[in-house]
């Protein structure tokens, strides 16, 4: 056989070397896909789900809940930026236990709301994330961002979106008639149920998630107003468990969570 | 004393013949479906990024989304978005992964595929060229977008969805106990659904577990040097991904 030039050697010894990789990179070795560490046996919080009627309820999940909160928030903008057909306010100061058994505790309290067809349609500037973890090493600290520019959908046409959320939560409506409404129902009010924000900005109005869905979304009162849906101009969803389902709960047809143009991050 | 000069055959008859036989088992193994398949958990490169991978679709049934840890050869823990799939199918599959070796810089690439963008199996086109079981990718970041052809676009769950869960309490694979091997301890969330479709994907990935079977149509592994080869330049666009 001929013989090579040192540089031709170098290179043959290269390309054995990243042969020889590749096989260790695509050989078959013990997978962790099935990995049977961790447990099992998480806390468990049993939770009922609207069923699109009023406060009613019909069926329930009994999820482990993590316990990290996840901010869904897009800024205010005059035009709609979100569209929900119906909302309930199901119940303030619920108990939900995170996977290791403690209550978990947001500042607003523990507040169970839901959607019907919820779907975000003129938004690029919204995110969802969480800093869940912050614990000490061994395990790293950790941020979790999810990032849709354009129109995404976390529940969509007919389907039935259960969020609990941390009380002091907000969603911005931008049509004046729903503002006056709900800001005279609470100065009239004398429901003891709690008023957390209302802030006027720009001619629009926050209302903070318990003022709005105690005074405003009795049935009936968006037909009322002649509206099909709220027109949402913002919103910050301090999100702490979340499911989309048919009013049943069981799985809704079609893709109930779309993110088009979607980047996950994590850091 | 004389140099000894000349090419040393029989030494470097070991290395190729090594390299050689061993990638040969393994792709004959893979092509036949007969194996699990694992990328090593690998460390941040000189430029400080974990391999490439790309897809130009992903149907994926039992599906979740869990942070979790993954050790890196270097020793350091670093958080990871573990991806799990009871069932998978996808459109194209690249995995690149660029070192740097003395002056040269190296990429490996895996490239698999048909060619055919077949977008949507309700459709009535063929099922896409790769079948995968159980199978779990550590991210550090991924990208769902859309391309001309394609039935929809980005990220889609179908089925009830639930966003918030632990990781350990996800089902990803029926019957076993937390397949995503999440921490027992609180705050690692995790997102779940029913059945999940990915269009144009791009992303970075630490590692890829397939415990079950996996079919690559049209397997190829190519190395090169100069720093091109990799699946992806820009996360952003739908230009080079694979078919």
């Amino acid at each position: 056989m001929r013989d090579l030039g040192p540089r031709q050697q170098r290179n043959l010894v290269l390309i054995a070397l990243l042969l020889f990789l590749g096989s260790l990179l695509f050989t078959p070795q013990p997978s962790t896909a099935n990995g049977t560490s961790g447990t099992a046996s998480c806390t468990r919080t049993s939770l009922a789900l609207w069923n699109g009627s009023g406060t009613s309820t019909t069926g329930s999940v009994n999820p482990c809940v993590s316990g990290a909160m996840l901010d869904l928030t897009f800024p205010f903008n005059s035009t709609t930026q979100a569209t929900i057909n119906g909302v309930a306010l199901i119940g303030c100061g619920q108990t939900v236990k995170d996977a290791a058994g403690d209550t978990i505790s947001p500042a607003g309290g523990m507040c169970h709301v839901a959607f019907n067809s919820f779907l975000v349609t003129n938004e690029n500037a919204a995110v969802l994330k969480t800093n869940g973890w912050t614990g000490a090493a061994p395990s790293p600290s950790y941020n979790l961002s999810i990032n849709p520019s354009g129109n995404f959908t976390i529940g969509g046409n007919n389907v039935l979106t259960d969020l609990w959320v941390d009380g002091n939560s907000t969603l911005s409506i931008n049509d004046g008639s729903l503002c006056a409404l709900a800001s005279y129902i609470e100065l009239t009010s004398s429901s003891s149920a709690p008023c957390t924000t209302t802030i006027s900005k720009y001619g629009q109005c926050y209302q903070g998630i318990k003022t709005l869905f105690v005074k405003v979304c009795a049935p009936g009162m968006l037909q009322f107003l002649g509206l099909n849906n709220f027109p949402i101009a913002g919103m910050d969803l301090k999100i702490y468990y979340l499911a989309t389902h048919n009013g049943s709960g069981g799985p809704p047809g079609g893709s109930s969570v779309q993110l088009p143009n979607t980047t996950i991050t994590v850091s | 004393m004389d140099e000894r000069r000349g090419t040393r055959w029989g030494r470097a008859s070991v290395p190729i013949g090594l390299g050689l036989v061993s990638i040969g088992a393994a792709l004959t193994a893979i092509s036949h479906q007969v194996v699990a398949l694992d990328f090593t958990v690998e460390n941040n490169n000189a430029n400080g990024e974990p391999t490439r991978f790309a897809s130009s679709a992903i149907y994926a049934q039992n599906v979740g989304f869990g942070m979790t840890t993954a050790k890196l050869q270097s020793g350091t823990t670093v958080p990871v978005l573990r991806a799990g799939f009871a069932t998978a199918r996808l459109d194209g599959l690249c995995v690149s992964r660029q070192e740097t070796i003395g002056p040269l810089t190296v990429t490996l690439t895996l490239r698999s595929g048909d060619g055919n963008l077949a977008s949507n199996p309700s459709s009535g086109t063929t099922w896409p060229d790769i079948a995968a079981n159980n199978a779990t990718f550590d991210l550090r970041q991924i990208r769902g977008m859309q391309q001309s052809g394609q039935a929809s676009n980005g990220i889609n769950l179908n089925g009830l969805d639930e966003i918030g869960i632990s990781t350990q309490d996800i089902q990803t694979t029926p019957g076993l106990t937390n397949p995503l091997a999440g921490p027992s301890a609180a705050n690692w969330v995790g997102i779940s659904g029913t059945s999940a479709t990915f269009y144009s994907v791009k992303g970075y990935l630490y590692d890829a577990a397939i415990s079950g079977n996996i079919a690559l149509p049209k397997l190829s592994i190519t190395t090169g040097t100069g720093g091109g080869g990799q699946c992806w330049s820009d996360m952003t666009t739908t230009t080079d991904l694979p078919q």
